[in-house]
């Protein structure tokens, strides 16, 4: 049994973090000081991530990085650490020398105050509760694009177009317009953003965050929304925090079919659902594949879910290029898979196992993506425990998709680019979609 | 120049050194015989019809943990089940004459093959009693220390499929450790079994720990619990429906 891990949402949770810490600061966080234990285990963590990285990155020479000056270079920094903080920022900072995704710290306390508790892990004190809200930052505005059924945000009756103008007090456009000035070459952009904007919205279940929209009729409104448990299933994976998994699956037109999951999780409940919609949808004409927002998950899942699509043996979405080899992402066809047209929904924030899965299937020409670029994040990684607690992930492969391209760094170009604009998403309408959907229903032979 | 001539001398000895070891070394045949005498003999095997084996696994390192029961029948019935949190139940199995498996992640799937043919070996109940039957070619290579051991190196040339290399303890005469090419649809990926922690499971001699290492993973399995001559349902072994669509299908 050979198995790989991708955990793209470990990348986003990641980025999560960062992002609140650069960009929003909280006040008064807690910076204590280190007891010798603490100093020596930070030293032991330091070792670890440097030499993790020189044994198992798939490419030895590291890109002509001087990997042995970086780590001679930053080892007094984390002698000399006087914060847990400061010592994490040596080794992200370490890490961040790559220029790579999928390499990165997760500071131990989020991922203690997650994992191994003893208490209910969502029910507060975790930072994990929202406002059951979807957003994206199009034209330097945080747009609503999805709101969750039954969460505080649909209660108190926002709408997919409202704009997000203050959380908690704060403006979010300058805040913005940063992280675009910094990150404007980055296929990472998009994604970064959205998450800029979500970090702020989260919090501990039961929490109230005032935001202030403005509506349809760009009139102010302030709401104070309850954080409520995220939507789904609790998921579990090896050292990951515990992590919440929805999937939907209908029938968007009487012979069209409809799949959408925020992750590659849960492999039995997603796998259960494509069955449904694929027992349901034996005669359709067409299937869609929303991705939008997936940030990835399983890497195996990419291959077990085009098996429900490929009918051709020996078919693969890619190669992984390991140190020590190469491992194809082979397809292996159901019994019955489906032969309509196929369309898959990507956009900035689909990363990794999404990328994996779309960009293969495009490759094979099985499939017509719609949407926008992804987020370019597509490297096959591990997430380890380091011994000063902290979470610690890393890649260990390169990634090239069935038609030779990299798509770390470069994200998959949609077949047909279409974007999401405030007038549909308030006129209720989804672009993205209704473009599939009509060239499924026109054009697809 | 006597200095130059000894040095010569022991040169020459050196260089020579492999082809007497070769000619020392005993015959991989009679290495894999006494193997099975110290597992616990041929008669041992003879009495078993069945097995069931009960564990853990683990992959090193990042926290993924699962169970596993596999279960073994006479003359050539195999299916291994795995369960791990967060991935579901991967049914490996073969019965002689189809070797397949069925995973939640990748759905069902016919190996085909070296992939096969290693299942088929695998799925031999009397295993490496009846290697005769497996492999045309078994070679001593030499001695190389593992973990401060002396072992030999036997590279067993099956009828169909990559050359596996074995490590037997010089002094107890067990394998501890293997490597081999496994050839599929991921390609070829080399792998290595490091195999100990023996005890006695009635008249056998059987490993309780095995750490796997293949691409940039390790994962090591626990045994906790061997049975023998258990009576396992037949229909235990009978092909899911999945994976007999799937041969429909062909």
């Amino acid at each position: 049994m050979l198995e790989w891990w991708d955990f793209g949402l470990v990348m986003r949770l990641r980025t999560a973090l960062l992002i609140s810490a650069l960009a929003w600061p909280c006040a008064g966080a807690g910076k204590t000081s280190l007891t010798p234990e603490q100093r020596r285990l930070n030293i032991e963590s330091f070792e670890y991530v440097w030499t993790t990285v020189r044994d198992k990155h798939w490419d030895p020479q590291l890109g002509g990085l001087n990997w042995q000056a970086v780590h001679d270079e930053l080892r007094p920094a984390v002698e000399s650490a006087a914060t847990m903080e400061e010592a994490r920022a040596v080794m992200s900072g370490m890490l961040a020398r790559l220029n790579q995704t999928h390499f990165g710290i997760v500071p131990s306390d989020v991922f203690g105050a997650m994992k191994g508790t003893g208490k209910d892990d969502l029910s507060g004190e975790n930072g994990e509760g929202g406002p059951g809200m979807d957003v994206r930052v199009i034209d330097g505005r945080a747009l609503v694009t999805g709101v969750a059924p039954e969460s505080p945000a649909a209660a108190a009756g926002v709408k997919p177009g409202w704009e997000i103008v203050k959380v908690d007090g704060k403006p979010i456009a300058e805040k913005l317009r940063l992280i675009e000035r910094k990150e404007s070459d980055s296929t990472l952009l998009g994604f970064t953003l959205m998450e800029s904007v979500a970090a702020r919205l989260a919090g501990d279940v039961g929490t109230p965050v005032k935001v202030e929209f403005r509506d349809g009729a760009n009139r102010r409104v302030e709401l104070s929304l309850d954080r409520a448990r995220p939507r789904g299933m609790e998921a579990h994976l090896g050292n990951l925090p515990p992590l919440r998994f929805w999937v939907e699956e209908r029938k968007v037109r009487p012979d069209i079919g409809y799949l959408r999951f925020n992750m590659f999780f849960e492999p039995d409940a997603l796998m259960a659902a494509v069955t449904r919609i694929m027992k349901d949808c034996a005669g359709c004409r067409g299937f869609v594949v929303d991705l939008r927002g997936n940030p990835g998950g399983i890497g195996g899942l990419a291959t077990g879910l085009a098996g429900w699509f490929i009918d051709r043996a020996g078919t693969q979405l890619g190669t992984m290029y390991l140190r020590t080899g190469q491992v194809r992402f082979a397809v292996f066809a159901r019994p019955e898979p489906f032969h309509g047209a196929l369309a898959i929904l990507v956009d900035s924030c689909s990363a990794s196992t999404s990328e994996i899965f779309a960009g293969g299937l495009q490759d094979l020409k099985r499939a017509r993506v719609f949407g926008t670029r992804t987020a370019g994040a597509a490297l096959p990684s591990m997430f380890e425990r380091l011994p000063n607690g902290d979470g610690f992930q890393y890649a260990i492969a390169n990634y090239i998709s069935q038609g030779g391209k990299k798509l770390e760094g470069s994200g998959v170009m949609p077949d047909e680019e279409v974007k999401l604009t405030r007038r549909a998403l308030l006129d209720g309408n989804d672009p993205v979609l209704e473009r599939a959907l009509a060239w499924i229903e026109t054009g697809s032979n | 120049m006597k200095r130059n001539a000894i040095t010569k001398l022991a040169m020459c000895v050196a260089a020579l050194a492999p082809l007497f070891a070769a000619d020392t070394l005993p015959k991989a045949e009679a290495i894999l015989d006494k193997t099975i005498e110290a597992e616990g003999g041929r008669a041992a095997y003879e009495k078993l019809h069945s097995m069931v084996v009960t564990g853990s696994m683990e992959v090193k390192g990042i926290g993924i943990k699962g169970s596993m029961t596999s279960y073994h029948a006479a003359p050539d019935k195999m299916l291994v089940e795995v369960n791990i949190q967060g991935i579901g139940t991967i049914r490996d199995g073969s019965d002689g004459k189809i070797a397949w498996e069925l995973s939640a992640i990748q759905g069902p799937r016919l190996k085909d093959g070296d992939e096969k043919a290693l299942a088929l070996r695998e799925g031999d109940f009397k295993g490496m009693v009846n290697w005769r039957d497996h492999y045309k070619q078994v070679v001593t290579e030499g001695i190389v220390k593992i973990d401060g051991k002396d072992c030999y190196k036997l590279v067993l040339t099956p009828n169909e499929g990559s050359p596996e290399t074995q490590y037997v303890d010089k002094e107890t005469n067990l394998p501890v450790k293997t490597e081999m090419t496994l050839k599929g649809p991921m390609g070829e990926i080399p792998v290595e079994a490091t195999i100990g922690d023996y005890r006695k499971e009635g008249d056998l001699m059987m490993p309780h720990k095995t750490i796997q290492k293949a691409a940039g993973q390790e994962i090591s399995i626990l045994f906790d619990s061997v049975k023998f001559n258990v009576d396992i349902p037949k229909e235990k072994f009978d092909l899911p429906e999945e994976i007999q669509a799937l041969l429909k299908k062909q």
